[in-house]
């Protein structure tokens, strides 16, 4: 009895809050992007089927028309925290130890080939979790734009660029920046792919369109929880090859 | 109402939206997280001002249970809400940048996350414990005719508040066992701000329960 009328309040936040909530857009519920072509550029189809296990080198020459598709990635796995278990920022395979994107992005290639090339800076970043999150957020604070110490070569080679990178804060990481504005992506088309803590993508998507304006950029990426990198290897594989049909 | 009090429900209402504004930072992005976080500091400085005769007669007068329970609570909140703005501003990318980061933004960011669930959970009680005293001047206005209305849809929020802990397993942020925001894309965006109000809205009516089991106990004893 008490509480009667008091509760209208309630009622009336419940309705507020609702209206307030439909009008922010999930970056989940975007469908995928229209003008990204649903046929994937010719070359790529004829890609053989590489040979190599999940450990292949990163640099493998780009054979005449297997040039289609390059599978960029960016990470720093972590050298503290238990390996290969949960939440580990890398994986062990029978290559070695590698990172979660670069884990991803090995087994990306194993399904559908293509060059692998990993966005790599200058600065050395700090090889344990809190000195690195440390490090990334004043990197992300001061909106820096780390220097990349590698190119990628013939560019004009390929039509499909898989882009992978840990999500950050929330954000991408400040070298996926510098990255987004040395190279112009016009008229190709980029397949974003993330491993994360727990938050997804986050607004990264939106942030990769608005860098590259003239790509076409695959709205629906492949997300991949750190804890599942390791077992994640098939799935990469088969969602790579539908995206490419 | 006198104005005075319209004043104060306005900014009680407002805090309660902010809050759930606040903790649906996934879907809002840093920007607008950072200026609502502003407008929520602003409105406390306001609640406090308004509110000042809580600090004027903490030492006075007789504590019962209840009261010994508000205090406790609303002094958790204090504490809590202090160290949001601290490790807020210390995480600060758009509005207090012009202060220096003195310290580990790592530590801050894990600050800021045990004591925004904390948060959520200490303002539902803070809620419910003073429900009646933030809610007179309303009863005040409208008598008893909205009927049982208001009761029923607090206590359905107040179950899929429940529900939502569950989804959400907030125990995992309040034991900082995530580091991360666990967060779903594939569920529409206008529901993290309702199952966030909701578990606001189960965790007051916990506290109007306990307060009901409170008093039964004291008439209980006062009676023989
Ligand atoms: C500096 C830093 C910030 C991070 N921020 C987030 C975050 O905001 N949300 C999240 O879900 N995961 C976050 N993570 C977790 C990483 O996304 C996750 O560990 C990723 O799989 C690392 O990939 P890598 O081994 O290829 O670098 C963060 C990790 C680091 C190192």
């Amino acid at each position: 009895m008490k509480k009667k009328l008091s509760l209208i309040v309630a009622l009336v936040l419940m309705l507020s809050l609702a209206a307030c909530g439909s009008r922010s857009n999930s970056p989940g519920n975007t469908p995928p992007a229209a003008n990204a072509p649903d046929t994937p550029p010719a070359g790529s189809a004829a890609d053989p089927e590489p040979s190599g296990s999940a450990g292949t080198p990163d640099t493998l020459p780009a054979a005449a028309g297997d040039g289609g598709i390059l599978i960029a990635y960016f990470g720093v796995p972590e050298t503290d925290g238990t390996d290969t278990v949960a939440n580990a920022s890398r994986v062990a395979t029978e290559g070695g130890v590698v990172g979660n994107c670069q884990f991803i992005a090995q087994a990306i290639r194993q399904a559908v080939g293509g060059d692998l090339f990993a966005i790599e800076t200058v600065q050395e970043y700090p090889g344990t979790h809190q000195p690195l999150l440390d490090f990334a957020y004043e990197e992300l604070r001061q909106n820096a734009r780390p220097e990349l110490s590698g190119e990628i070569e013939n560019l004009d080679d390929y039509a499909v660029i898989f882009l992978g990178y840990p999500n950050w804060n929330a954000d991408l990481p400040m070298p996926l920046y510098t990255f987004l504005e040395t190279y112009d992506f016009s008229g190709k088309t980029i397949i974003p792919f993330v491993t994360h803590g727990g938050s997804g993508f986050s607004r990264t998507i939106s942030t990769i369109q608005e860098l590259q304006p003239n790509a076409a950029v695959l709205t629906d990426g492949l997300s991949i929880s750190r804890g599942s990198v390791p077992n994640a290897a098939q799935e990469a594989m088969d969602w790579a090859s539908e995206i490419l049909g | 109402m006198k104005p005075k009090q319209k004043a104060k429900i306005t900014i009680d209402i407002l805090m309660t939206a902010l809050l759930v504004v606040l903790m649906a930072y996934p879907v809002t992005g840093q920007a607008v997280h950072e200026w609502v976080g502003a407008g929520m500091f602003l409105l406390f400085l306001a609640h406090h001002i308004f509110n000042l005769y809580w600090l004027k007669t903490l030492g006075k007068g007789k504590y019962n249970g209840q009261r010994i329970l508000q205090t406790v609570v609303d002094a958790l909140l204090l504490a809590d809400m202090l160290a949001l703005m601290f490790s807020g501003i210390r995480l600060s990318r758009y509005v207090f940048t012009f202060l220096p980061g003195l310290g580990s933004a790592a530590a801050a960011r894990r600050l800021h996350m045990l004591a925004s669930y904390w948060g959520l959970v200490l303002m539902g009680f803070h809620l419910g414990l003073h429900w009646g005293a933030v809610t007179a001047p309303l009863r005040r206005r409208f008598g008893g005719k909205a009927g049982p209305l208001p009761w029923c849809a607090g206590t359905a929020a107040g179950l899929y508040g429940a529900y939502a802990a569950w989804k959400h397993q907030i125990w995992q942020y309040l034991t900082l066992r995530s580091e991360f925001i666990q967060f779903d894309f594939d569920r529409p965006a206008a529901l993290y701000f309702w199952d966030h109000f909701s578990m606001m809205a189960l965790f007051a009516l916990l506290a109007c329960a306990i307060v009901s089991l409170v008093r039964k106990h004291r008439k209980g004893a006062a009676k023989p």
